[in-house]
């Protein structure tokens, strides 16, 4: 009983062994990777597709906006061509089309923007066309901008430039 | 309001030009020009009115243009058809849309 038990044991593990050592397939399925990888016009086609639609959504119209939420820290240059919601901290540059710094948002550097409404805090420098400043707002920045409003409450300091 | 009670008040009619110091009790309306410096409770600028110079006040409410040195201890409040230039203090503002507010903006508080 145990000879056979042992025999099939070590059968077992010889087809186990044989088939580990049957590298071949592993190297035929690498072989086969190999094939598909060199094989690059396939993926290609598919890149080059899929960039062409990507170019062909993002003209103007984005409505999606890129929200950069509470508790999210951020420090560097950001960049959109949509719009933008700030709920988190933001020290750098932002550059984008329409940007909302929300009650919970905080913003220290430079803000260039087509729309900028700010309900948060912003320090720093701010160019923008259009400039809404909330009731709750606090803003301390060298502002410059085509057209502006204070919601009553909204504190605005600093050297303002109507461009 | 100024018809009612016109103790403390002045009113500066469109086309009039004044020049020096004045205060004022109560409220100012200005819808002519007006160069020096004001102090008042009340300042209305209507949009005929232009102030240049040092305009001291509770309250502001401007529709016209004002110049130069502009303090308001309480609430200032720009229209749209509004335009402040200079060196503004204030404790609480208000910029209606279309309204210009350029210089140099502190905050009392």
């Amino acid at each position: 009983m145990f000879g056979k038990k042992n025999s099939n044991e070590d059968i077992q593990p010889k087809e186990d062994f044989e088939n580990s050592n049957g590298v071949p397939g592993l190297s035929l399925h690498d072989s086969k990777l190999d094939g598909e990888v060199e094989n690059p016009s396939p993926d290609e086609e598919i890149l080059g597709y899929q960039s062409e639609t990507l170019q062909s959504l993002t003209p103007p119209t984005i409505v999606k906006p890129s929200i950069l939420s509470q508790g999210f820290e951020f420090e560097g240059t950001i960049r959109s061509t949509g719009p933008m919601i700030i709920s988190g901290r933001v020290i750098g540059k932002l550059v984008a089309g329409d940007i909302t710094v929300e009650n919970e948002g905080f913003v220290d550097g430079e803000i260039t923007a087509d729309t900028l409404t700010v309900k948060g805090n912003v320090l720093g420098d701010i160019r923008c066309r259009e400039l809404t400043v909330g009731p709750a707002a606090h803003v301390d920045a060298n502002s410059y901008f085509d057209t502006i409003e204070v919601q009553r409450g909204g504190k605005i300091l600093g050297i303002l430039n109507k461009t | 309001m100024i018809e009612n009670s016109q103790k403390g008040c002045l009113f500066i009619g469109e086309g009039v030009t004044v020049k020096g110091t004045f205060t004022v009790p109560d409220i100012v309306k200005v819808a002519g020009n007006v160069e020096g410096e004001l102090s008042a409770r009340e300042i209305i600028i209507e949009s005929t009115g232009f102030v240049k110079g040092k305009i001291e006040s509770e309250t502001l409410d401007i529709k016209g243009r004002a110049e130069e040195n502009i303090l308001s201890k309480k609430f200032m409040i720009i229209r749209s058809t509004g335009s402040v230039t200079g060196a503004v203090k204030y404790s609480e503002i208000e910029v209606e849309k279309g309204g210009h507010l350029h210089g140099d903006v502190q905050s009392n508080t």
